[in-house]
């Protein structure tokens, strides 16, 4: 099998940590052996970092003032055009509604329960060499947040400590760069590399 | 409500639940198409052409895919339609300069560029993978397509966006 490309179109995914338990296990005894895959897990930490340290917020905030404006207008669209009716299957009633009671015994709890977060925290089962970040967020990060700025970094070494440590192995050839744009970074209150 | 619920409500003619909704994934949407455009009136214009379909099509929601794949999926289908009738002159480069030259380092002006660049479906994988955290799958549900042709667009955009930061310095 050709491992190396498939775990190459799995990097992604790996870098946002949404794969699951099997891919999550194949592509990291795949790092462990392949320079190239671990470059371009460096390069995808990059993109994801980038992305998310420019998300124009002040234009999303701005916008989102502006939204009653935005649903009067789009309350104006809606009074011509009810929704459409729920498509009903006219012939073979009864064994659609058999199946649907069937279906409706199991599925329900599934539909209405809220998606998984994307975000969990995610460690590493990788052995990590190189420089270590600590780190400290503000009272009141999200999880969301406190995980992407991790997975952005590098890779979360362990839960954090009692004290809200955060030791983080660095995905960077340049640790002090990534350090002072961590600290500028306002949900971190505090961040040094470890010694 | 759960989200679920609120489309429910929503394929019932229920107003109140379509504003809900509307206040819950402006935010979202926002985000989303600040990234494919820099026009805030065609923002705008986006996010309610989506909530039109959503309003119109609640009842076709079948839960087999999650209330967020699903709404982005036609939000992403409006960005594309609304964007393959504009110029493609419409540059992206100069007005993210402007926004955030001041304090903003030379290599994430040089990412902004790039990713400005990319193509818009290739740009929406990008965006949905690395800014909203979503897994090959989602991102197969929200742009109708199987998970292999996800990945190997994502693999192209990855190319796309190299030589394009290669060619900025
Ligand atoms: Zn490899």
């Amino acid at each position: 099998m050709n491992d190396h490309h498939a775990v190459t179109l799995l990097l992604p995914w790996y870098v946002n940590g949404t794969l699951n338990e099997q891919e999550m296990a194949s592509v990291e005894a795949h790092l462990l052996g392949c320079a190239d895959c671990r470059e371009a897990v460096a390069t995808d930490v990059e993109e994801a970092r980038h992305l998310s340290t420019t998300t124009d917020e002040a234009r999303v905030e701005a916008l989102t003032a502006r939204r009653a404006a935005g649903f009067e207008a789009l309350r104006g669209q809606i009074r011509g055009n009810p929704p459409r009716r729920r498509p009903v299957a006219p012939t073979r009633w009864l064994p659609a509604l058999a199946a649907l009671l069937v279906i409706g015994a199991v599925l329900p709890a599934a539909w209405l329960t809220p998606r998984p977060a994307v975000y969990e925290l995610r460690t590493s089962h990788l052995a990590h060499e190189g420089p270590v970040l600590q780190l400290v967020f503000r009272d009141g990060t999200s999880a969301e947040d406190i995980d992407l700025l991790i997975r952005t970094s590098g890779t979360l070494i362990g839960p954090p400590s009692s004290g809200g440590v955060y030791r983080v192995a660095l995905a960077s050839d340049d640790p002090q760069a990534l350090l002072e744009r961590i600290r500028a970074h306002p949900l971190v209150r505090w961040a040094e590399i470890e010694l | 409500m759960t989200e679920a619920e609120l489309l429910d409500a929503v394929a019932g003619a229920d107003e109140g639940a379509l504003r809900e909704l509307y206040d819950r994934y402006y935010p979202r949407l926002a985000r989303f198409l600040v990234r494919m455009t820099t026009d805030d009136e065609l923002v705008a214009e986006i996010v309610n052409d989506t909530f039109l379909v959503v309003w119109q099509k609640a009842a076709g929601f079948r839960g087999d895919a999650s209330p967020s794949t699903w709404i982005i999926g036609i939000c992403y289908r409006k960005a594309l339609k609304a964007l393959a009738r504009l110029p493609p002159t419409v540059s992206l480069d100069e007005a993210e300069t402007a926004a955030t030259a001041p304090d903003a380092l030379e290599a994430k002006l040089g990412m902004r560029r790039a990713i400005a660049r990319l193509s818009p479906r290739h740009r929406a994988v990008v965006i949905l993978t690395y800014q909203f955290g979503y897994s090959y799958r989602e991102i197969g549900e929200i742009v109708h397509c199987p998970e292999n042709t996800v990945k190997t667009r994502m693999h192209h955009a990855r190319k796309a966006l190299k030589k394009l930061l290669e060619a900025e310095s």
